[in-house]
């Protein structure tokens, strides 16, 4: 008897489980809020939005436009490659005017749905427009001058580093080989050889495509801390945290990127920003107004403080915060030239 | 379960034939109710999950539904009077279903769950393949990636070499791709069987060897990293097969990773699979090895041979995987994809709870495939599920679905139990 008892137990309980399926599946989808009719939504790349990095300042951004012009905005996750399409699709489809596809892989989502959804724009952070084979008209391109952030911090960590004395190694970890890591990294070491002209800077990816895995990133910080690197610049989103955490066991400095990392502790001696955050919120505002230029890219460099230096440990001279901030003024005003792609 | 038929002696039975009938259909049923049950239990598991992280009933039911909508499979409840293309024409009929995607969500979204579904069917057969045969093939994962890799390779290069038709491009490249697929596993085989190599290892080595060849291949600066105005030098990933190299899209957008007629060789995948093990010498013989090595010997069973032809059909079906994804709606490997993709692993989840049968493949191939696209954060409401957390929840029940695969243990000793319990109470009833 209680094997029936269980089996039909079950059934009914598939059964309702499956009837409230049903009955509740046409009754969603009407509720559409028309405070304003402005919306805007942020399609992450892969990778989580609590990455203290990109994502994460790419939602941040979204928040607090969202906020200030009082629109209704969302996040979608992307998880895996498959999902890329599927997502640009569905923020269209939900009716979405502003899209931003983040990050730089998303490329393809963006090429492929951009044209077929006129009724909303689209920003392609980290996608440079001419990737785009389409040339969609409702599309922009969004780019970030990485290498003079990048510079930046290779220069104070040069200083640093000189000052010091001893072994003159420094090093950066890559996330892999993707364009924004690599003007970050060729930046980095030309602003070291700047402050330090016989500094030897290692370079590595710890190839973790996913952004996520710390694990990877430890490892690689760990190899270069065995070959005498007294500085690690992380340029890997979520998976640079375990670089960090390698240059806080080894006591050495460690420098953030993308979003202000000094908040993991005293080891850290800057970051490079890139103001994903700005990006979005400025991008939103323009087309809030109806302003946004399509068919373009948006550069953001240290010109219009869309890269920069983030805050420093008090246990940097001031004269060196100062002298950066000089080379950044030169930079700005192009005195400096700081190539986007060097060989490492 | 035979051991409590043996428990009954014909001169005992006290029972009537049609207590032996019912004991037959639950026997027969045993491979069905375990696996209901343990889904059934993970799903409720994580309800708790989510009533604890929402707080409120309505809301659990909410991101349940929103769960269940993103899935695709709320598309049957909405009939209506639509129209379909019929396949490889430009004909449209009518059709009770709105089939599309870019005005129904829930299109779209089977459309991901069906495509998804192909390549989970194919993986999952790899693992259950040599499963049959007693080897635990770890390396579906490795074996897709070789067919992407080679599938991407063929389409690219082979037009440079001869102008071939459209259908014999997709032909030679999904046979490049299972080939590699074969070749691959097939090498684990062969260590299995002259050296004793144990396939565990020997084939989560060979996927990490795919894995860096195919980074290595693609890679910015790499050998066949792709030359398109724009991407050249900067995107790491390959040259984009040439559009009649792309599978046949019958449902949806191809834009807009339609699915594609491979659909439709998983499904023959399925056939071939149950016929190959269980109407043929050859599936007759994994089999044999698979029950007992040692026996199968004793019988004239070639072992060492059958371990080579297990892995090897076992890569085939990986590597058709990988051909059909790239040729159906990936059209180029990049090496995100290369060193992020799970798809091999989830198949091994999917082969154990479909308890390496044809059906319970296919079945736990649909279970898996609409998590996956169930639990995408595009589906879940940020009101009610924040879709910080929408990621985490998905693997949550996942994780549980796999936890009790193993658990179902459990289930099938408490459902023996009960059984045996029966015949003693119809005893002293009587």
């Amino acid at each position: 008897m209680r094997i029936r008892t269980i089996m039909v137990g079950a059934a009914v309980a598939l059964v309702a489980a499956t009837a409230l399926a049903i009955s509740s599946a046409g009754s969603a989808s009407s509720t559409k809020s028309s405070a304003s009719s402005f919306t805007m939504v942020i399609v992450t790349d892969i990778g989580s939005l609590q990455d203290r990095s990109f994502n994460q300042l790419a939602n941040e951004g979204r928040i607090a436009i969202g906020k200030k012009l009082g629109i209704k905005t969302r996040a979608i996750e992307t998880h895996s490659s498959a999902e890329r399409i599927p997502n640009a699709l569905a923020a269209c489809r939900l009716g979405y005017k502003m899209i931003f596809e983040v990050g730089f892989l998303n490329y393809t989502a963006l090429n492929a749905v951009a044209p077929k959804c006129p009724q909303a724009q689209f920003a392609g952070i980290d996608q440079p427009y001419v990737l785009f084979s389409k040339k969609p008209k409702n599309a922009a391109g969004v780019v970030f001058t990485e290498e003079q952030g990048g510079y930046l911090v290779g220069y104070l960590a040069g200083l640093e580093i000189k000052k010091e004395g001893g072994k003159q190694i420094i090093s950066a970890v890559g996330a892999n080989n993707v364009p924004a890591i690599v003007h970050y990294i060729s930046g980095y070491i030309q602003g070291a050889k700047k402050a330090d002209p016989g500094i030897k800077v290692l370079a590595n990816y710890a190839n973790d495509p996913t952004f996520n895995d710390q694990a990877k990133c430890h490892e690689t910080a760990l190899n270069q801390i065995q070959r005498g690197s007294r500085v690690v610049f992380q340029v890997a989103g979520g998976c640079g945290l375990g670089a960090l955490k390698a240059a806080k066991e080894n006591k050495i400095w460690g420098i953030g990127v993308d979003a202000d990392q000094r908040y993991l502790g005293p080891f850290m001696m800057t970051s490079a920003l890139k103001r994903v955050d700005t990006a979005v919120e400025d991008l939103t505002k323009l087309a809030y107004k109806g302003k946004l230029a399509t068919k373009k890219d948006y550069v953001f460099s240290l010109k219009n403080n869309g890269v920069g230096l983030g805050s420093v440990s008090p246990k940097i001279p001031k004269s060196f915060v100062a002298k950066t901030k000089a080379i950044a003024k030169q930079i700005a005003a192009g005195k400096i030239k700081v190539k986007n792609q060097i060989k490492f | 379960m035979s051991e409590t038929v043996r428990q009954l002696p014909e001169e005992q039975l006290p029972v009537s034939p049609s207590t032996l009938e019912r004991y037959r259909i639950l026997q027969k049923a045993g491979g069905l109710v375990a696996p209901l049950l343990t889904v059934v239990l993970a799903f409720l598991i994580s309800g708790v999950v989510v009533l604890l992280t929402t707080g409120s009933v309505v809301d659990t039911a909410k991101t349940y539904k929103g769960i269940f909508d993103g899935t695709g499979l709320d598309w049957f409840f909405h009939v209506g009077s639509y129209q379909i293309g019929v396949p490889f024409t430009s004909a449209r009929v009518w059709f009770p279903w709105n089939t599309n995607d870019i005005s129904s969500q829930a299109a779209a979204n089977l459309e991901q769950t069906l495509l998804l579904w192909t390549a989970l069917v194919l993986v999952g057969l790899a693992v259950a393949f040599a499963f049959r045969c007693g080897l635990f093939n770890i390396g579906g994962q490795g074996q897709y990636l070789a067919g992407s890799i080679a599938a991407v390779l063929v389409a690219t290069e082979l037009p440079h070499v001869v102008d071939l038709p459209g259908v014999l491009l997709i032909l030679v490249s999904v046979l490049g791709g299972m080939l590699a697929g074969a070749a691959l596993a097939g090498i684990a085989g062969i260590l299995k069987g002259t050296v004793g190599a144990h396939e565990v290892i020997t084939t989560i080595m060979l996927n990490w060897i795919v894995i860096w060849v195919g980074s290595y291949l693609f890679d910015v600066g790499g050998p066949l990293q792709t030359k398109a105005a724009g991407a050249a030098g900067a995107v790491p990933a390959s040259t984009d097969i040439p559009d009649k190299a792309q599978i046949h899209v019958f449902w949806g957008d191809p834009l807009f990773q339609g699915l594609d007629v491979g659909f439709f060789v998983a499904i023959a995948s399925l056939v071939v699979y149950y016929l190959t093990l269980n109407r043929t010498t050859l599936g007759y013989e994994v089999r044999a090895v698979g029950h007992n090595p040692e026996a199968a010997r004793y019988g004239g069973i070639g072992v060492a041979r059958n371990y080579f032809l297990a892995m090897a059909i076992a890569g085939t079906f990986a590597g058709l995987a990988g051909a059909l994804d790239l040729l159906g709606w990936k059209f180029r490997e990049d090496i995100t994809d290369i060193q992020s993709s799970s798809i091999g692993f989830i198949g091994i989840a999917v082969a154990l709870l479909g308890r390496n049968t044809a059906i319970g493949v296919g079945l736990a191939a649909l279970l898996f495939a609409a998590l996956q696209t169930g639990t995408a954060s595009r589906s879940l409401d940020p009101s009610i599920f924040p879709p910080e957390l929408a990621s985490s929840l998905a693997v949550i029940i996942q994780g549980l679905v796999v936890l009790f695969v193993g658990a179902d243990v459990i289930i099938l000793l408490a459902l023996g139990w009960l059984r045996r319990r029966r015949p003693q109470k119809a005893a002293t009833a009587t």
